[in-house]
């Protein structure tokens, strides 16, 4: 027989116990799928950024060396550092894109799996010259680009709104680059 | 003899208890902060390009325009430039504090000094000026520089 110095745990202490180790297991299961979603919220938001800014230097750096510009409120035709017709543009079919043309081959700049496009907008100077001019008297030398944005991540659309200043390489030239 | 837990074994384990979700918790804020951080300071990059892209352009109008390429900037000093998409000129401001950029929340100020001779005072006649372009954030500051030079056949 067992001696009665012995005990047992008694039902309420029991249940306090179980009841605290509820509490923990609920506390530890928030904290890891919150951690889980914010890795995952912090890869996609990676992702797109990396996948806007991509897009907006490659805009960036063939306007720099670009020359012959042709601009309107939403878009952009000139002529690339190999003088090849390059034309920027908005598409809203199949998706709402912002388009690169080069000798009339369109291709999307973003991945619109990682970015929703919202709007493009380009504002420039307007030089003192007249046709026949030399080039630097006709051509631009300031565009001020406006883009707006949603960045896609697995659980919300995050909006980004960036402006983009540049001043093309080739203004200053007495004779125009492609001539 | 069964012995209870003492008050000290409690709290040390509470405290371990409570360190280690903190920590976590942390971590999952700190994933964000860090993207955060990232998407601000690459705002504030653009913010100081346009700045250089200003001084550059400016340089380049006032030589389609057939003055100085320093007119409008001729002093050492500090400057703000921004674009009017209204008129869409390049407008000038001397200004020791920075002024707001494209984006609410970052200011930037726009240095002019003799690369050759930084004490000089009176740019008109220099041949290559430093141009530096620094933009004020959420307590911190970012810098770009440029040298832009005189030459052109026209001058």
């Amino acid at each position: 027989m067992a001696p009665n110095s012995i005990k047992g745990f008694t039902l309420l202490e029991s249940i306090v116990v179980l009841s605290l180790f509820v509490i923990l297991i609920f506390i530890a299961t928030q904290i890891y799928f919150n951690l889980m979603n914010s890795a995952i919220l912090a890869q996609s938001y990676q992702l797109s950024l990396d996948n806007f800014r991509f897009g907006a230097e490659k805009i960036w750096n063939e306007i720099k060396n670009g020359s012959n510009f042709v601009p309107s409120s939403n878009s952009l035709e000139f002529k690339n550092r190999r003088c090849q017709s390059v034309k920027i543009y908005p598409t809203s079919s199949p998706r709402p894109n912002l388009i690169f043309e080069i000798e009339g081959r369109p291709n999307p700049i973003f991945d619109d799996e990682l970015i929703e496009f919202v709007s493009f907008s380009l504002y420039y100077d307007s030089p003192v010259g007249n046709p026949g001019d030399p080039y630097y008297k006709t051509a631009n030398k300031i565009f001020l680009i406006n883009y707006k944005v949603n960045l896609k991540t697995k659980m919300t659309k995050i909006p980004l709104e960036v402006w983009q200043a540049v001043a093309p390489s080739n203004s200053a030239f007495i004779n125009n680059p492609c001539q | 003899m069964n012995k209870a837990f003492t008050l000290t074994e409690l709290v040390i384990v509470f405290m371990i208890l409570l360190l280690s979700i903190t920590i976590l918790v942390g971590l999952s804020f700190s994933y964000l902060s860090i993207l955060n951080s990232i998407r601000v300071r690459y705002l504030a990059l653009n913010t100081a390009q346009a700045g250089i892209e200003y001084a550059l352009a400016l340089r380049n109008q006032q030589i389609e325009r057939g003055l100085s390429p320093w007119a409008g900037v001729a002093s050492k000093g500090t400057y703000c430039l921004n674009f009017n998409t209204s008129n869409r000129r390049i407008e000038v401001t001397p200004s020791s504090n920075p002024c707001l950029g494209e984006i609410p929340g970052y200011r930037r100020l726009i240095t002019y000094t003799d690369f050759e001779n930084p004490n000089n005072t009176n740019l008109t006649a220099s041949r290559a000026i430093r141009v530096s372009s620094e933009v004020y954030f959420e307590r911190d500051k970012i810098t770009l520089e440029v040298v832009l030079t005189k030459w052109h056949p026209t001058q």
